[in-house]
């Protein structure tokens, strides 16, 4: 099935995206972040909802609700102002629930 | 320490527990088996995922800040304009894969046509660095999608199917074993009653 690509951000960081075919949805409040991410997935237009990682902290918890089922997959990308962790953070959850342990980032 | 079910101690009752104790371990191993299977699946792809982010987030911030710049070098309007139709698009092929009974996505990305609509002379040269910066990074954020979310999904069936493995384990087998034992134990005991009555009859008999 085809399906879209949206991405969440503030106009400015996502303005950029918008040439590259994908849905740029811009937000300024955190609430605007929820709204906009319950709209797509009720459309179930959007295969990959990109969420820019300042807003993706503001609302973590609603996002790892919102991404339990196979599609859409809701994954953070670093803003501008650089990685903050949150990634990495996900990933270290997502090992220590399957495995038990931290074995990725032990280092 | 395993707990006896609170059943009757009868033949009957002792046919169905065995019946549910053979049932049980087999679905222990099935179980068990799954989860391994996740576990293989899962660290295939979570050291991939790893990568994936470092590589993305390597990129990303630097093409951001240098659009940053751009759009600070234009008046919003003309930055908007000329971002206004764009005129390369997507697509994105998504399929529902079934690993082991987890809906993973698996996503087929294209992309058609150049992001240069613009016209380059009233545009800033640091708008085309990072659109080509975001351009090419694309292909990796949506496989970084695809396999941190299918990881994400593993890891939460693999929970899940470890929590079940373990209440079998620990929990089902070792009680329903030990009431197996019990009502073995009684029946024989009853057995045994039976057999000495008789005997104590038949004596009392014999006596008169």
């Amino acid at each position: 099935m085809e399906h879209k690509i949206g991405i969440i951000g503030s106009h400015e960081e996502i303005l950029g995206f918008k040439t590259l075919g994908l849905v740029p949805l811009a937000v300024r409040k955190k609430e605007e972040v929820i709204k906009k991410l319950d709209e797509c997935i009720e459309k179930k237009e959007f295969a990959v909802i990109f969420v820019v990682e300042n807003w993706a902290e503001q609302v973590e918890e609603e996002l790892l609700e919102r991404s339990r089922g196979a599609l859409p997959a809701v994954v953070t990308i670093p803003g501008y102002a650089g990685s903050k962790g949150m990634g990495e953070k996900k990933l270290r959850k997502i090992v220590e629930q399957a495995v038990g342990s931290d074995i990725l980032f032990k280092d | 320490m395993a707990k006896k079910l609170n059943v009757n101690p009868t033949r009957m009752e002792l046919l169905r527990l065995k019946k549910r104790v053979k049932t049980a371990k087999r679905g222990y191993k099935l179980l068990k088996e799954k989860r391994d299977g996740l576990m293989k699946q899962f660290m295939a792809i979570i050291r991939e995922a790893k990568e994936m982010r470092e590589q993305v987030e390597g990129k990303m911030p630097e093409a951001l800040k240098s659009f940053l710049f751009a759009s600070a070098d234009m008046r919003p309007e003309a930055l908007e304009e000329s971002l206004a139709m764009p005129s390369q698009k997507v697509s994105l092929e998504s399929e529902v894969k079934n690993v082991m009974s987890v809906n993973v996505p698996q996503f087929t990305f294209k992309q058609e046509g150049k992001f240069l609509c613009y016209s380059l002379s009233s545009t800033s040269s640091q708008l085309d660095d990072s659109l080509r910066t975001f351009s090419d990074s694309l292909q990796d954020m949506i496989k970084l999608a695809e396999i941190e979310h299918s990881a994400a999904l593993l890891a939460e069936e693999i929970e899940k199917t470890r929590r079940r493995v373990n209440a079998l384990e620990y929990v089902m087998i070792p009680d329903l074993e030990t009431t197996v034992r019990f009502i073995t134990l009684k029946l024989g005991e009853q057995e045994r009653a039976g057999i000495a009555m008789v005997m104590r009859v038949k004596e009392m008999i014999k006596d008169n």
